[in-house]
């Protein structure tokens, strides 16, 4: 078995009064895409800037490829392709200057590589990168990050700012990039962006780690989303069983929905007693089971 | 040396717009403050011996040649020269996170004791070409106005001002690591530099000689290097202290430190 290329321990980050994480723990395997949900201020990016070198833990530890982030941040960025959330260029050089000096310090011949990004993402080369909009400042973070053809690419909200058209190159950009081996990590808010490309994810709440599951295991953990019409009046503590979430009424309560995650039989028991007029039993969307968690 | 070199690209103009400014203002003024030598002895009592010229290094008497005078001059040039350097030093580190570019370039795989090193190169070459302008400057206009000066005594006062820049550059830079989000560095160095005058001013006021040992402008009094020839070896071992310890001070800190990220 591959060895993990991200290993954090217990990684801790505080900032006096300010919230930062609280014992993170998980790995990241070689070849997988690894997805970072949670939603604004959750930590991702303090969890990102830890694993980057950028800010020294508090307690515990991260490690890339067996070395130590805090430590060695230099060597482990040799094989690291960074994206940041945030625009970080220099806006008074040319787009093709920055990443002239991102190979240079990469120590990297990159002209056509640089070139062939470009095009697939409709960058052009020869703007003055203050003068770019904002999801053209991103594109030149992707070609960055992409430029010395990294062993793991860590992006922090890669898409924001980005059309779709060009969503849809990057996505693709990232598949070639994952069956070349390179491991993929990339924290996100938009659910429909991991569902899409991560094989597995770890859920962020407040600087804790909820889960960590795999995209299958995420929706197959059990729940259902019940939407369902009665001829008359459903009782208020009809639905008080275990496992269902997120119960919602009209204002006749003649109609429901909530989340279920016990036993089929259990549910069909229960809905048995009622003179149903509709029902829909479907998988929730991500977002749906994502808010779940967040309860 | 990819660091310096894009650092040194960055600063390029600023360094010699100001190597040149100080440069053509010494070549300039010395002439014209040469003219009041003759009427040094004709200033009013009061103003001579109320401890003026004192407190800015100078005798009356040294201000009557023409060495004491091109002092004299140096003496506010140094000042300039300080707030060059400070701002310089200061700004090499306070830019990547007023700018918001300290992500990128932390991340990348040189590391922190290349870029520390890269910027510190940068501002000790900016130090050299102005330190270089203003020496020249200042050869060229006593040559060309007042020749026959006494070489060594030029060589160290005119080096004064260099070891001073040099100085508040290391002091800048120190600066810059500890306090990253400075969005004024320019009035942080102006009061600095005002402030560390203003104690050698004092110092020379009261008479208090240990006073100066807490400003870089009393190390480099004219008055003492026209008597002894040489600068104060207890001021120079000093300053040597200061400016390693302002060095390795910053080099600690910038290793230890998170990288401050935007203000």
């Amino acid at each position: 078995m591959s060895k993990p290329v991200i290993v954090l321990n217990e990684l801790t980050k505080s900032y006096g009064k300010h919230r930062g994480i609280e014992n993170i723990s998980f790995t990241v395997e070689q070849g997988e895409v690894f997805g970072f949900i949670g939603p604004n201020g959750a930590g991702k990016s303090t969890t990102i800037r830890t694993l980057m070198g950028l800010l020294k833990p508090s307690n515990g530890g991260a490690s890339i490829f067996g070395l130590d982030c805090s430590r060695e941040p230099a060597r482990i960025a040799k094989d690291v392709g960074y994206l940041p959330s945030e625009n970080c260029y220099y806006n008074n050089m040319k787009v093709k200057e920055m990443l002239f000096y991102t190979a240079e310090l990469y120590g990297v011949n990159a002209h056509s590589r640089m070139e062939e990004l470009a095009e697939r993402l409709n960058l052009d080369l020869s703007r003055r990168i203050g003068d770019l909009s904002l999801g053209n400042k991103k594109k030149v973070g992707i070609v960055s990050a992409l430029l010395p053809s990294p062993k793991l690419l860590i992006m922090d909200e890669p898409t924001s700012g980005l059309d779709p058209l060009i969503q849809q190159a990057f996505y693709d950009i990232l598949k070639e990039e994952n069956k070349r081996g390179v491991t993929i990590f990339l924290s996100s808010h938009v659910l429909s962006e991991v569902q899409r490309l991560c094989d597995r994810v770890a859920i962020l709440r407040e600087g804790k780690l909820i889960s960590v599951q795999s995209m299958k295991e995420l929706r197959e953990n059990g729940y259902k989303k019940i939407s369902l019409t009665a001829k008359s009046a459903i009782p208020e503590d009809f639905f008080s069983i275990p496992g269902t979430a997120n119960l919602e009424w009209n204002k006749s309560k003649t109609s429901a929905s909530f989340m279920f995650s016990g036993t089929v039989m259990m549910i069909m028991k229960q809905l048995y007693q009622l003179e149903l007029e509709d029902i829909l039993i479907e998988e929730p969307s991500l977002e749906e089971i994502f808010l779940h968690y967040y309860e | 040396m990819q660091i310096f070199r894009f650092e040194w690209k960055r600063s390029q103009k600023y360094i010699l717009i100001w190597a040149a400014a100080l440069a053509v203002g010494i070549f300039f003024m010395t002439p014209v403050y040469y003219g009041m030598m003759e009427t040094a002895g004709t200033l009013p009592t009061g103003f001579a011996q109320g401890g003026y010229f004192e407190t800015v290094g100078i005798s009356l008497e040294l201000l009557t040649k023409p060495m004491g005078m091109y002092s004299f001059l140096t003496g506010f040039f140094i000042i300039a020269g300080g707030i060059f350097g400070m701002h310089l030093g200061l700004s090499l580190h306070t830019k990547e996170c007023t700018e918001n570019t300290a992500e990128y370039l932390y991340t990348k795989p040189c590391g922190r004791q290349v870029i520390y090193k890269g910027k510190l190169l940068c501002a000790l070459a900016g130090v050299c070409v102005t330190g270089i302008f203003y020496m020249m400057a200042s050869f060229f206009t006593m040559t060309l106005f007042r020749p026959g000066f006494p070489p060594r005594e030029f060589l160290l006062v005119a080096g004064s001002f260099v070891l001073l820049t040099l100085f508040f550059a290391l002091m800048g830079t120190m600066a810059g690591v500890f306090r990253p989000n400075n969005r004024s560095p320019l009035l942080t160095s102006g009061l600095v530099v005002f402030m560390e005058y203003c104690i050698t001013s004092f110092s020379r006021t009261v008479g208090i000689r240990a006073i100066g040992f807490l400003s870089p402008f009393s190390f480099f009094s004219p008055a003492e290097i026209h008597n002894a020839g040489t600068y104060s070896w207890d001021y120079m071992l000093w300053y040597l202290l200061l400016l390693f310890g302002f060095a390795l001070l910053a080099y600690w800190k910038i290793l230890k430190r998170d990288i401050a990220l935007a203000v």
